[in-house]
């Protein structure tokens, strides 16, 4: 059943509204149905809290001497773990701060299998003191520091580069915090940066 | 066909539209109105999911890339400028690229074959279907919701019109009157499209 006359009482429509309504019509059953939104997507999802200003000159300025520092730290008095010393192509890059402290996760694209290259650079973390002390970096789900990216640790003063993998999907609103943890903090520790 | 959920029943959540234009909401937006942004999205959602599963085929997938079009629309707003053109094709563009963007972010391709919209590569038809897609299914959330119901009952469920009435409980004359008056509806406001 596809006929104009099928879905339509045409009765008293003129030849050009008749011409009108059967484009629509035609149009209608030529797109098809919108899809059903899933419960999901039934609310506006997290967009952040704040629209990210255009930088100005003098963001740029203390974004290019942030990320000379960084890169400095990469290469001299910081210490690399785990692989990928090479080049490093990022996606998206997001900044994280602490107290005196402030790093980044870049993010590289995915292998084939779905694994992301994740950078981590900081400066600025005490060293902690217990024995098995150590910082970890996590993906926050529901508001809370869930899928762990990987650790590290620090001398004190000294700036981090930290590369991982993870299998998680990496999406434009996913989000990062680094927490604290030994032997006093129950596992996913205590929050240190966001 | 259209099960219950689907446009007959579940709707994204936003601020009533009254007679605010896109161009105007988006404006608002790029000044940080999100109540702006949730009308933005309770028009647009349905259109950018299909949009999205349309080209990367999978749900899951569709509906971040749902969210990532939203975040780059937050984002980006204050780049509109209304004296380039009305807010739809803006919009259109804007969630178009960010599925791209995903797609590639995967490093997988995209089901149908990219297209640049009207004047780039790709199949110029395929764009046009597209946009077309996105054009009918935003104009269908501007309907009453007795005439978005009818029409999508008696277009896409393969009902006829007495099973139309029957299942709605209203008679057969009351569902032709609203199917004329959606179709009369949407040819105004797909005017330019007809």
């Amino acid at each position: 059943m596809s006929r104009f006359e099928d879905f339509v009482d045409a009765e008293g429509l003129d030849p050009g509204e008749r011409a009108r309504l059967e484009r629509v019509h035609e149009l209608l059953l030529e797109v098809g149905p919108p899809p059903e939104l899933t419960s999901s997507l039934t609310r506006l999802p997290d967009v952040g809290g704040r629209v990210v200003p255009l930088p100005t000159r003098r963001r740029i300025g203390a974004a290019i001497a942030l990320a000379a520092a960084l890169a400095a730290a990469a290469f001299g008095g910081g210490y690399v773990l785990g692989n990928g010393h090479g080049g490093f192509s990022s996606w998206r890059v997001e900044a994280m701060t602490g107290r005196n402290a402030l790093g980044s996760v870049a993010v590289g694209a995915p292998d084939t299998a779905g694994n992301w290259p994740i950078r981590f650079k900081e400066t600025g973390l005490p060293k902690l003191t217990g024995k098995d002390a150590y910082y970890e970096v996590f993906v926050v789900h529901d508001g809370k520091p869930r899928f762990p990216c990987g650790g590290f640790r620090v001398t004190g003063g000294a700036r981090v580069s930290a590369n991982f993998t993870v299998p998680y999907e990496v999406t434009g609103s996913t989000r990062w915090v680094v927490t604290a943890i030994d032997a006093n903090d129950h596992w996913p520790g205590r929050v240190v940066m966001t | 066909m259209v099960s219950e959920g689907g446009l007959v029943g579940r709707r994204p959540v936003g601020v009533p539209a009254g007679d605010v234009s896109d161009g105007d909401l988006i404006q608002r937006a790029g000044a940080g109105d999100r109540a702006a942004l949730e009308t933005l999205y309770s028009r647009y959602a349905r259109s950018v999911y299909g949009l999205a599963l349309r080209r990367l085929g999978d749900r899951g997938r569709a509906e971040d890339a749902v969210q990532e079009t939203f975040v780059s629309i937050w984002r980006a707003a204050k780049t509109y400028r209304p004296e380039r053109g009305p807010g739809a094709p803006w919009l259109y563009a804007v969630a178009r690229n960010a599925i791209v963007d995903r797609s590639r972010a995967r490093n997988e391709p995209a089901v149908e074959v990219p297209e640049e919209a009207s004047d780039e590569a790709g199949p110029p038809e395929a764009a046009e279907q597209s946009w077309l897609q996105w054009r009918v299914h935003r104009a269908l959330e501007e309907l009453p919701e007795n005439e978005r119901e009818v029409i999508a009952l008696a277009y896409w469920s393969g009902l006829s019109q007495s099973e139309v009435a029957d299942r709605l409980g209203i008679p057969l004359g009351t569902v032709k009157t609203r199917t004329r008056a959606g179709l009369q509806r949407l040819a105004t406001l797909l005017e330019g499209e007809l």
